[in-house]
Order: structure tokens, then C-alpha cells, then sequence
């Protein structure tokens, strides 16, 4: 088959809009799999679907193009009614999805290799025996009330709009003349309210002039019970009536239902004038903002000297005046950039369903993943950062975090565990927690396996708190499962995790409750770029420490300072601080002779400890700048920055340098 | 810009940046060379190898310089000064650096016969990172192989 060969760029928009395709193909079959059935949805799978056929077809992939029309189909006859939602067709299309993500990667290394042939037959199988989902069961006098397959499947559709599954048994007077006639007219009281899905006796039956004294009703209807009583009484010469729910909408459902309804607005508004823009060209305007911002501060101060220099001359005064407006432009043009580079989480926790779904069968635990705050936005290259993180941490969840359903009815729990996946802001960052009710970590054993392992001397470990104690999990080398399960991997996890949170600036701490449940909470700064830092002088050089890492600034008198066993104390508000000096940390000579002393109170995972400098300089707005490639890779600096006069100087990170 | 000078048969050339540490000559490939600048004030980091002189602005980058002299090339050996002195800023798949050297000698044309493997060198110079040795009018020439070089910093900076 000849292949038309495509430009790079051609292919690469095939690939991303097929992502974005599949992407929106695996959200809607999850929530199709709760409803069970819903016409937008079915239509917006349909199209995607279609889309992919079409642009595969053309570019020459053969596989994905025979996969997608199946698909298609499938999904055509959702569409006409002929086919229902059932937990296997769900089953069958979440492979198709995972064989299509297959087929792009081969793609992408060179060749499509899969054979989709078998998964189009057991599609056709699904799709051409309508006849089998409807097999009704042999009525039994008792079993009446026992719900069928697509009776309770009809009920799930139903369910998220509220919809009740009523029993109805009416007797009718024995003197009731034409008891079909009556049976009838009670049903065509029913009907515009709802769906009636079977009746003793039948309709059929009926019209053949069969009757009953009892009829029997299975009714389907989002009337409130009182409607239904009232529909029934207006129905003459009937003695008595039972009035049953047989099934009933949960709370959670009904949330749920909102929820979704909320969240599918918006996916709807979003995708409305939105434009696919080249992250480079994003990257090179942020670059150039950020000049902008730099001289807007030699700009002030450059005002201020002038201003004092020749207050006399008015020039100055419309000097002034523009300057502040560029000043303003220029914060607001910052704001707006950054903006462009946020999006909401929501597009990163949506996987995560899916996953949770996938690992909680495949270990045999109930588990159900509860998103919250999935409107909150984070620069995109923050979220590309987090991904792996939390990928992991919510793995470990579902490994060893929630319990397997005996234990937890043993336990006293309710049988499925839960894991909350939460986004929020507060003050100035972003706080995610991974939050789930399983059995909580054993300090205790954390800090054996620490020994176990060798990681850090015993005595030192078994006189740690337990907030010490759990940080002990994020060392290189940590694992407490005795095997190595290839849900989480192999422990490399951790140290990875943390890594990667703090490349972007963010910290990770656990918190956790013996049988009760863990919360892994992440911290991430708003801003990737500007952040706000204290200046600080030490050696004649300039550097930066980010004002986030800091609590206070203290001034100290050498004389106050207790020296034990080499380390030096200060007793601040009756509390000891350990300090260190900056100089030490550099490796050169410490010594001085200063009364007074200056020292940054830095917070650590460890507590607080007092950095000794020689000047505050005074806090300023940064740019920060990588350091690249070689130098980036050096623990203590998270980045350099240009100031104002030009000069370049190095952003400081005091946990690296106190951890080397 | 120089044109390509024609050659009777068609025998590979390669254009050289030339120049100078100390009292030898050195050359780099002018397909690594990104730019020519002078040497200005190098921010110092500390904690990092000796080789290592600091960062510099580059139009709004952060770029490493490293003094040649230093370390690799020369163990032992301080670096000089001079007005003659500027940074080579090198760039290998995407990721620039500066280099210190005392002063760029000329852009030559040589063809590839010019140059001999690089013989046993002595211990004072890193001889895996000399790729070979030409002739030039006014003496030997080293090629610096600037994958190798840029390999052995990823090595160090790792560490």
C-alpha cells in the first residue's frame, strides 16, 4: 500500500490531536461507565472517534484506521439505541483505547506492529448479538421483584437524574367489571411519568383480555413517592395498593451527578475558542518578558536618583509618571503570560481514574479515587513535573495503602478504600494532598527498615520523632515492602518523588494516622519565574535565598553564642537554633571577629537553622534563571538571576547546601 | 564571510577557530562555535571543580565558564591575563558554555590530511580530548574534540 509521506510537522499534529482525542475518549467512557448512558456523551465519543478514523486513515495507519471505524460503530448504535451499555462492552472499549495508545508509540518508533484483528472480532461479537443482552429470564411468582440485567442497567442510566425504581401491586375490587380495562387505565395513568418495565400481567396479555385481580408493576420514574400514591388513587375501584422503592438513587450519585453535569460545562466552555500554540514560542515570550521586568526595576531606581538629582526640573515629574505606567504594563504583561502557561490540574488528574480502577482489579481491592479542586491551574511545566510524583504516590496508595476488603471489614471500615486526590490554593501555592483512609505507615517499622538498610546510624534513628521518622521514607534505597511488587516498582519511588517536587520548587511532607489512613501533602510556589528572595552579601559576593525557605532574620551577638561539640547554638524565645555559617558551607576560612552577626533562619524538614551572613541586602523580586545543564545539577543553587545593574548572581537552595 | 576556496579535487575541509593557552595552539571545529566575546565579570560559584570560573549573562542565559587552562588541559597550571583574553562560547546539542583562552589567533581552512592522530602526549595535557594535531605556518596545531570535552564535564558536574 503506498504511503504518502507527511512533513514532520504534519505528523506531529496528527499525534497531537490524537492524543487530545483519546484523552477525551478515555474521560467519557469513564463517566459513561457510571451513567451508563447519556446521548451527548455517546455523540462526543462518536466524533472522536470518527476524527481519528479519518486522519489515521489518511496518514496510512491501517490498524488504527480499522480500529477507530469499529469503534465507530460501536458507538453509531449506542447512538441509534440498538446497543446498550454493558460492564463488558466498557471492558472491551477501554482495550480498544489502551491498543490505540499502543499503536501510536509503534508509530512513532517506526511501524505500526499490533494486530487489532481479534479485538475487532470480539467488538463485532458485542455489537452483533443484540438479541443475547435482551434475554429475558423465566418469571418466578416470588422472583417478580427481583430486578433483571438491563433492568438494573436501565437504572444506572436513570439513576444520575434521580430516578427511582418503584414496585407497584395494586389489587383490584373483586367487583371490578372489566378488570383489564381496569389494569389498563391504571397504566395509562402511569405512563406519562415514567417508564413501566414489566407488569404482571403483561400488556400483551392484557390486550388478549387475560386479567388479574393483582397487578403488578416495576415502574421507573423521577416522581417523588407521594406523586405516584396520588396517580394510583385517581384510578377508581381500586381496594389497596403497595407501594414499594426497589431501588433508589444514593447520595453520592446524586452528587456525583452534579459534579460531573458542573464539570462537563466547563470542559464545553474551554474547548471553545482555545488556540494550539508552539510551547517554544510561549517559552521565548516569557524569556523576553522577563527582561522586561528586570529593567523595569533598573527603571525605578534609575527615577529615584534622578528624581532627587533634579526635583527642580518638571521633565521629572513626567518621567516619573511614565515610568510607573510602564512599571504597571509590565507587571500586568507578566501576570497575563504566566497565565497563558497555566492550566488546570483537572487535565492531570484525569487519568488517574482510569488507573485506580485498572490496579484496584488487577490486586483485588475495592478502591474509588475522589477528585477535588480540579479547576485549580499550575503552569504547565509544573504540571509535567508532578505527573511522575503523583503517579507514584497515588500507586502506593492502592498498593499499600488501602487494605484488601476483608482486612477492612475486619477493621471496622467500609469495605471499598478511598483516595482523595486534592487541589487548592492557599496563600501564595498550590497545596495537592494524596490523601487515602487505608492503614496509615508504621513508624516504627520505617525506622527498622531504615536500620535494615543501613541508611543512617541506628542510634541516630530510633531517637527520632515521628516527623523525622517518616521523612526517613524519601532516602535513596527505601523500600519497606519485603517484595517487590510491579504495581509501585521497586522502591526507587521516594527519593524520585521528592526529587522531582523540588526541582520545581515545591516540598512534599507525610502525614499519617496508624489504621486510620496517609496524607501526602505537596507544596508548589504559584510562579515558576519570579519569586521573591532576600538579598544577602557574604564575601563581597551577592546572592539570593528564596523568601519561601525563610521564617525570620535575626541579628546575634557573637557572645550568645554556645559552641557544643563544634556546633554552634543560639537560644532564640527559649528555644535553641543551631547555626551555621555560609562560609562553612562554601568551604572557606569562617573565622571572624564580628560583635554582631546576621543570620537567615531557614526552614528545613529537620526544624530551623540560623545561616550566618555577612549583610541583609534587602528582598527583591527575582527572575529565576536555570543554571543549565552542568551546574544545574548542583545541590545547593536552584537557579541564578540577573539583577537590576546587570549583575548575575546565584539563587541559593540552604537545604541542598546543608545536605552535602 | 570567508567562502569556501576552491580545491583542483574535491578533498575535505574543515574550518578552525585558532587559538591560544599559554604557549601552544589549540583549535575547535567552527561548527561548535557559537561566538567570540570578551571577558567581562564572571559571577563565582563555590563547591564547584577549579575549572569551573563561574556563570555568566548571555542576552538573558545563564551559561557556565570554564578557564580551559585550568584543570583539563593543564593540571597545575594558573591561568594567565591579558587583554588578549576572551570567551569561545561552545555549544553541543543545545547546551552552551564558555571558554576562557588567552587570546583567538584566526579562523583558518584546513583539510583533514592536515591532521595526525594525536601521539602520546605529555601527562599535562588530557590527551583523550585532543582528537588530533595539524600543522600550521607557525607551529603545531591541537584539535579539541569538544564531544569528548563536553562528556568529561558531565562526568565531573555529576559527581
Amino acid at each position: 500500500m503506498e504511503r504518502q509521506i507527511f512533513s514532520q510537522d504534519e505528523v506531529n499534529i496528527f499525534f497531537d490531536e490524537f492524543e487530545e482525542k483519546i484523552d477525551l475518549m478515555g474521560q467519557r467512557l469513564l463517566v459513561l461507565e457510571k451513567r451508563g448512558s447519556d446521548p451527548e456523551l455517546i455523540d462526543d465519543i462518536f466524533r472522536a472517534a470518527h476524527t481519528i478514523k479519518g486522519s489515521s486513515g489518511m496518514m496510512g495507519f491501517s490498524q488504527m484506521a480499522r480500529l477507530t471505524h469499529e469503534m465507530e460503530n460501536i458507538f453509531d448504535k449506542l447512538r441509534q439505541g440498538e446497543l446498550v451499555v454493558t460492564p463488558s462492552l466498557m471492558d472491551e472499549l477501554f482495550l480498544c483505547l489502551d491498543m490505540l495508545k499502543k499503536l501510536e508509540q509503534e508509530i512513532r518508533a517506526g511501524e505500526e506492529e499490533q494486530d487489532v484483528s481479534a479485538l475487532i472480532d470480539s467488538l463485532s461479537l458485542l455489537c452483533g448479538d443484540t438479541d443475547t443482552i435482551f434475554i429475558r429470564g423465566e418469571e418466578n411468582e416470588e422472583d417478580f421483584w427481583q430486578l433483571t440485567e438491563e433492568e438494573e442497567i436501565l437504572f444506572n442510566n436513570k439513576e444520575m437524574q434521580g430516578e427511582n425504581i418503584y414496585g407497584i401491586e395494586v389489587l383490584l375490587d373483586e367487583d371490578c367489571m372489566m378488570k383489564s380495562i381496569r389494569t389498563l387505565i391504571l397504566m395509562e395513568t402511569l405512563i406519562p411519568f415514567g417508564s413501566m418495565l414489566r407488569t404482571s400481567p403483561a400488556r400483551n396479555d392484557l390486550d388478549q383480555g387475560v386479567e388479574s385481580e393483582i397487578v403488578k408493576i416495576v415502574y421507573l420514574s423521577p416522581e417523588p413517592w407521594a406523586k405516584i400514591e396520588e396517580l394510583i388513587n385517581t384510578v377508581p375501584e381500586t381496594t389497596s395498593c403497595i407501594l414499594k422503592e426497589l431501588k433508589k438513587p444514593t447520595d453520592k450519585a446524586l452528587k456525583l451527578k452534579a459534579k460531573e453535569q458542573s464539570w462537563e460545562a466547563n470542559g464545553r466552555q474551554t474547548e471553545v475558542g482555545t488556540l494550539r500554540v508552539d510551547i517554544r514560542k510561549l517559552d521565548a515570550l516569557i524569556n523576553l518578558v522577563g527582561e522586561l521586568v528586570i529593567n523595569r526595576t533598573r527603571l525605578t531606581v534609575l527615577n529615584t536618583a534622578l528624581s532627587s538629582r533634579y526635583e527642580k526640573d518638571s521633565d521629572i515629574g513626567i518621567l516619573q509618571e511614565i515610568s510607573e505606567r510602564l512599571a504597571r504594563i509590565t507587571t500586568e504583561l507578566h501576570e497575563e503570560i504566566m497565565k497563558t502557561r497555566m492550566l488546570p490540574v483537572a487535565q492531570l488528574f484525569h487519568r488517574f481514574p482510569r488507573i485506580v480502577r485498572d490496579l484496584s482489579q488487577k490486586c483485588g481491592k475495592e478502591i474509588e479515587l475522589v477528585l477535588e479542586g480540579e479547576e485549580t491551574e499550575l503552569d504547565r511545566t509544573v504540571i509535567e513535573t508532578i505527573q511522575d510524583p503523583l503517579m507514584h504516590l497515588i500507586r502506593n496508595g492502592v498498593d499499600h495503602g488501602i487494605e484488601f476488603p476483608e482486612e477492612r471489614i475486619q477493621a471496622g471500615k467500609s469495605s471499598a478504600g478511598r483516595i482523595f486526590l486534592k487541589a487548592k490554593h492557599q496563600d501564595n501555592q498550590i497545596i495537592i494532598q494524596v490523601e487515602d483512609d487505608g492503614r496509615g505507615i508504621n513508624v516504627d517499622k520505617v525506622k527498622e527498615a531504615a536500620i535494615e538498610k543501613g541508611l543512617l546510624p541506628e542510634e541516630r534513628v530510633r531517637l527520632m520523632e515521628e516527623q523525622e521518622a517518616l521523612d526517613l521514607i524519601f532516602l535513596p534505597g527505601f523500600s519497606t515492602s519485603r517484595d517487590i511488587s510491579d504495581i509501585s516498582g521497586r522502591g526507587v519511588g521516594m527519593d524520585v518523588v521528592r526529587k522531582n517536587i523540588e526541582q520545581v520548587n515545591g516540598t512534599v511532607q507525610i502525614a499519617t494516622s496508624l489504621g486510620k489512613g496517609t496524607i501526602f501533602t505537596i507544596r508548589l510556589p504559584l510562579t515558576l519565574a519570579v519569586i521573591s528572595s532576600l538579598l544577602i552579601n557574604n564575601g563581597g559576593d551577592v546572592y539570593a535565598i528564596p523568601l519561601v525557605q525563610i521564617r525570620e532574620t535575626l541579628m546575634v551577638k557573637k557572645e550568645n553564642i554556645k559552641t557544643v561539640q563544634g556546633r554552634e547554638t543560639i537560644i532564640v524565645r527559649g528555644e535553641e537554633l543551631p547555626l551555621v555559617r555560609l562560609r562553612d558551607l562554601f568551604n572557606e576560612d569562617s573565622s571572624s571577629d564580628d560583635e554582631t552577626l546576621y543570620a537567615v533562619v531557614v526552614n528545613l524538614p529537620t526544624g530551623a537553622a540560623g545561616v550566618i551572613v555577612d549583610e541583609f541586602l534587602g528582598e527583591q523580586e527575582i527572575v529565576v534563571k536555570s543554571l543549565g545543564k552542568y551546574l544545574g545539577k548542583i545541590p545547593g543553587y536552584s537557579g541564578a538571576s540577573i539583577l537590576g545593574d546587570g549583575r548575575v548572581i546565584l539563587i541559593l537552595d540552604v537545604k541542598g547546601l546543608m545536605d552535602s | 564571510m570567508n567562502k569556501e576556496p576552491v580545491q583542483e579535487e574535491e578533498i575535505p575541509l574543515e574550518q578552525l577557530v585558532v587559538f591560544r593557552l599559554g604557549e601552544e595552539n589549540y583549535a575547535v571545529s567552527i561548527n561548535s562555535v557559537q561566538e567570540i566575546i570578551p571577558l567581562g565579570s564572571i559571577t563565582r560559584v563555590p563547591r564547584t571543580p577549579p575549572y569551573v570560573k563561574g556563570i555568566i549573562n548571555l542576552r538573558g542565559k545563564i551559561i557556565p565558564v570554564i578557564d580551559l587552562k585550568k584543570g583539563l588541559l593543564y593540571p597545575g597550571e594558573a591561568a594567565g591575563s591579558g587583554t588578549k583574553q576572551r570567551i569561545i562560547v561552545v555549544e553541543e546539542q543545545g547546551t552552551a558554555m564558555g571558554l576562557i583562552v588567552d587570546a583567538v589567533q584566526q579562523i583558518v581552512w584546513l583539510p583533514q590530511s592536515h591532521f595526525e592522530p594525536a601521539p602520546a602526549l605529555d601527562e599535562k595535557i588530557a590527551g583523550e580530548l585532543i582528537s588530533g594535531i595539524g600543522r600550521l605556518d607557525d607551529g603545531n596545531v591541537m584539535l579539541l574534540d569538544m564531544e569528548n570535552f563536553f562528556c568529561t564535564l558531565e562526568k565531573d558536574n555529576i559527581a
